[in-house]
């Protein structure tokens, strides 16, 4: 019995102690969470990484964000995957892992995941995971953003382990936060609450610009009914036939000019910014990328 | 050779070029040049044709012997218009403004028409049309309909100016060409300037202009156009039974309309002849307009009289094709009125239906 006991705290301590032994010999790559551009304190910068840190280690699966300056022109997502692999990260088993990616310069934002991940971020697992974190991203809270992605990561993939599958409703608020600024009301509705809102005021003044619209152009065409009196002020009756001739009929081209302006991105659409795609090394990425 | 300095059509910028450039890119802009109409629009500037408007003189011919003397002149008391008769006229009211006419005189002097459109529709005619008029018009006043005090229908054979003219013109624009194409990034908008330059002549016939002081212009130029095709040689004949008007505008004085008419026509068909562009603007209209031959004629016009609240609407219509027009009084109560149930009707029909829309359905 004594044995018994003695090997049961055996396993559990080597169970604890696991996840610091193989956290200590990564020492060697960036932290999971980098702002090189300075947008967080460090303090905030500091819970991020014990935030990212915990949940990789206790996923066994990579979670990690990065904030850049400038992706130099390459595509977001190709530029999310590439960091992820050329800084190391997915190699905890293998496992593969996730990183979210915002370039200031442009406002461009990239989440890829790869591995273990494919399987558990599926295309609608990563639109409700945008939907998530882009709403604080869009009024600049980028603290609240990086929470709601590390933590909504770590939803999914419990939920995955556990055979669950993904709430019909409400997503998981990341605890000790407010609702994000829109959320799904209704499953089959891809409407937030706030663009419902929004939607209502619209219609209501659009139908009214109309209600006074139509009707004036209605009485102004009836107004103009009541007038034949007009003078005419060309000849166009009485051109003598044929009698046109055209002498000089130049064309000269003068100078030409370029104007260059960027395509707005939209982040929910699927064409080119979703899906699948492979990166500069060949490893199979998933994800998602938009302005914001 | 040395280099040749200009400016660079887009900026203003000065730029210099080797001889024998083709293009070249600004250096303030970055618009890229085409040296070629450099140097065209430099020959260009000083070979502009003069502008120039037409005057018509007109010598005109004089009365038959004795064919003038079965016409008198009829005076109107009240506005003084004189009106051209034949005796068989008798008691008669002004056409202009119903007072009555009293004969002044024996016909004298004046120029004899070179021709006349005889009337072809007579006073029953235009007064259905009359009806047809007020028809379909939602804010004509009910009571205007209902008590229509017409107080005369009237053919008057009204004295016209028929000019004839060529047209020389020089017409300049400057145009643009859009091209766009996109890369994964950006769009890109190419625009291309050019300058146009169209030269040509074009004739015009009979232009007409009303030499009638008392008949409105712009009445008149509302029932054009006559079909100079049924045109006739004068004859005392086709007065009988109707009025006439001398004219007391000469054909120098309403040469204006004419080349104001002409002018804007002729400016509308160049422009007709650039096409391809994705905008158009005119830098200048060169008309030189050359006098033709001018002719002395009379138009069938039926004139119809009519006051309301104390104010006097006057008709007129096409002696000859029926074009029937003239200003009609506003309901500004109906008006009102009309507006403000469309206004509930659309609005609560479309915040019902759009709302309902929203809630149950997306
Ligand atoms: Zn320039
Ligand atoms: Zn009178």
């Amino acid at each position: 019995m004594k044995k018994f006991l003695f090997l049961s705290i055996l396993l559990l301590l080597s169970c604890l102690i696991m996840p610091f032994a193989l956290a200590s010999d990564d020492d060697y790559r960036v932290d999971r969470f980098t702002d090189k551009v300075g947008l967080l304190s460090s303090r905030q910068e500091a819970e991020l990484i014990e935030l990212f840190n915990g949940i990789s280690l206790r996923q066994q699966f990579d979670v990690v964000a990065a904030v850049v300056y400038s992706l130099d022109g390459k595509n977001p997502r190709l530029y999310a995957a590439d960091y992820f692999e050329q800084q190391g990260f997915g190699t905890l088993d293998n496992t593969g892992g996730i990183i979210l990616l915002i370039a200031m310069e442009e406002r461009d934002f990239a989440f890829v995941t790869t591995g273990h991940g494919l399987s558990v971020f599926t295309d609608t697992v990563q639109e409700y995971l945008e939907n998530l974190f882009l709403p604080y991203l869009r009024v600049d809270d980028y603290f609240a953003a990086f929470t709601a992605f590390a933590e909504g990561s770590e939803y999914f993939l419990e939920e995955y382990s556990s055979g669950g599958s993904l709430p019909a409703d409400n997503l998981p608020i990341p605890p000790g936060m407010d609702a994000p600024p829109f959320y799904p009301t209704n499953p089959d509705s891809s409407l937030t609450a706030e663009e419902r809102r929004n939607l209502h005021i619209g219609a209501a003044v659009v139908s009214l610009v109309l209600a006074f619209a139509i009707p004036g152009i209605v009485v102004a065409v009836w107004t103009r009914q009541l007038k034949s009196v007009r003078p005419k002020d060309t000849a166009c009756d009485y051109i003598r036939r044929g009698s046109m001739s055209l002498n000089v009929q130049r064309d000269i081209f003068l100078y030409r000019n370029v104007r260059r302006t960027a395509k707005s991105q939209n982040s929910s659409s699927g064409g080119g910014s979703s899906g699948g795609f492979k990166s500069s090394s060949g490893g199979s990425f998933s994800g998602r990328s938009g302005k914001f | 050779m040395a280099l040749k300095e200009y400016k660079c059509p887009n900026c203003s910028g000065p730029i210099s070029f080797n001889p024998g450039t083709q293009e070249l890119t600004c250096p303030y802009c970055n618009s890229i040049i085409n040296i070629e109409a450099l140097n065209y629009m430099d020959e260009q500037t000083e070979q502009t044709p003069e502008e120039q408007a037409a005057i018509w003189d007109y010598d005109g011919n004089s009365w038959h012997e004795g064919e003038e003397h079965g016409l008198v002149v009829y005076t109107c008391n009240s506005c003084s218009g004189e009106i051209v008769g034949d005796e068989t006229l008798g008691a008669a009211t002004c056409p202009f403004c119903g007072s009555p006419v009293v004969m002044t005189a024996k016909f004298a002097g004046s120029l004899r028409p070179d021709l006349v459109i005889p009337f072809k529709l007579d006073k029953d005619y235009a007064l259905s049309s009359l009806d047809k008029h007020y028809a379909k018009k939602r804010l004509l006043p009910d009571v205007f309909k209902e008590n229509n005090h017409l107080e005369d229908v009237k053919g008057v054979y009204v004295p016209f100016w028929l000019y004839d003219a060529d047209t020389d013109s020089h017409m300049e624009y400057r145009g643009t060409k859009v091209r766009t194409w996109s890369d994964r990034n950006y769009i890109y908008t190419e625009t291309s300037h050019f300058q146009i330059i169209r030269g040509g002549a074009l004739g015009f016939d009979a232009v007409p202009a009303d030499g009638s002081e008392k008949v409105d212009d712009a009445l008149m130029e509302s029932i054009e156009p006559y079909n100079m095709g049924d045109w006739a040689g004068f004859n005392t004949a086709y007065l009988a039974g109707f009025y006439a008007n001398k004219y007391d505008k000469d054909a120098k004085e309403c040469s204006p309309r004419a080349n104001e008419r002409i002018k804007n026509t002729t400016t509308a068909e160049f422009r007709k002849t650039v096409v391809g562009y994705n905008s158009v603007r005119q830098v200048s209209s060169n008309v030189r307009i050359n006098c033709g031959g001018v002719r002395y004629a009379l138009f069938p016009v039926w004139l119809l009289g009519s006051t309301w609240e104390d104010k006097s609407f006057i008709f007129a219509m096409n002696g000859q094709t029926g074009k029937f027009v003239g200003d009609l009084p506003l309901d500004k109560a109906k008006r009102r009125r009309l507006y403000w149930t469309m206004f509930g009707i659309i609005a609560a029909s479309l915040l019902a239906i759009s709302q309902a829309y929203i809630a149950f359905i997306m």
